[in-house]
């Protein structure tokens, strides 16, 4: 499945999708904000903390068994499912990126 | 002579099933950016992966600046130990055409929970990249 999520931050990740498995579409990013944010990324000179950020996206592909069968959203359920055991994916308090 | 077609295929003990999983970031003229990951993948619950293939490659589009670095790297990250790289192309200058590849050498054994990503970094200040992350994986039920 396709979807436009928000990014998240992290040291060791940089600029990543609060996802198990998925796959950057490319020329995806948006907004488009000179000097910080382009379409494949966020130049490093850029601090995450920026507020302009905030409201980033990119497309993602991932896998199909992600969605919710009526809502066609990403799911926390199915997702905990798929990763049974899984003490970063398998956490009732994990929300999916939307 | 009477010729008889045998029943179709049945399960057996020996029978295996196996998914494959394909991932690609594959981009031209990359502008300068912060670490990024380009693609994960999750072992599922119950199930084994095997990765076939992984290759990282990383060409200069555009120069960049002196001194300028850029990376494509892919890693294994097994919990709850720390990443292990399985290939990193980099660039340590910024003239336009330099390039660099790395496949992986050997097949690598994933268990459920074991990810796979790939990230791509160029925290130059001018300058654009070529970027190719490949990785061939087969799942199957352990």
């Amino acid at each position: 499945m396709r979807a436009r999520v928000r990014l998240q931050h992290s040291a060791d990740a940089g600029w990543h999708i609060d996802l198990p498995t998925y796959t950057m579409i490319p020329d995806s990013f948006l907004p488009l904000i000179p000097g910080k944010i382009h379409k494949n990324g966020v130049t490093a000179t850029t601090n995450p903390a920026d507020p302009a950020l905030n409201a980033m996206t990119v497309e993602v592909e991932c896998p199909d068994n992600y969605a919710h069968p009526v809502t066609g959203k990403i799911d926390n359920p199915r997702i905990r499912a798929i990763y049974n055991g899984n003490p970063k994916w398998d956490r009732p308090d994990y929300i999916p990126p939307d | 002579m009477n010729i008889i077609f045998p029943p179709d295929p049945q399960a057996n003990w020996y029978a295996r099933t196996v998914t494959f999983i394909n991932n690609i970031y594959n981009v031209d003229a990359v502008a300068v950016h912060a670490l990024t990951t380009r693609w994960t993948y999750t072992v599922p619950a119950s199930t084994n992966a095997f990765v076939l293939s992984a290759l990282a490659t990383i060409m200069r589009a555009t120069a960049g600046d002196l001194g300028a670095y850029a990376r494509a790297t892919i890693s294994v990250n097994n919990l709850p130990a720390a990443a292990l790289i399985v290939a990193r192309a980099g660039l340590g200058a910024g003239a336009t055409g330099e390039k660099d590849n790395s496949a992986g050498s050997a097949g690598l054994f994933m268990l459920a929970a074991d990810t796979l990503v790939a990230t791509t970094n160029d925290p130059s200040l001018v300058g654009t990249a070529h970027y190719l992350l490949t990785s061939k994986i087969a799942e199957f039920a352990s």
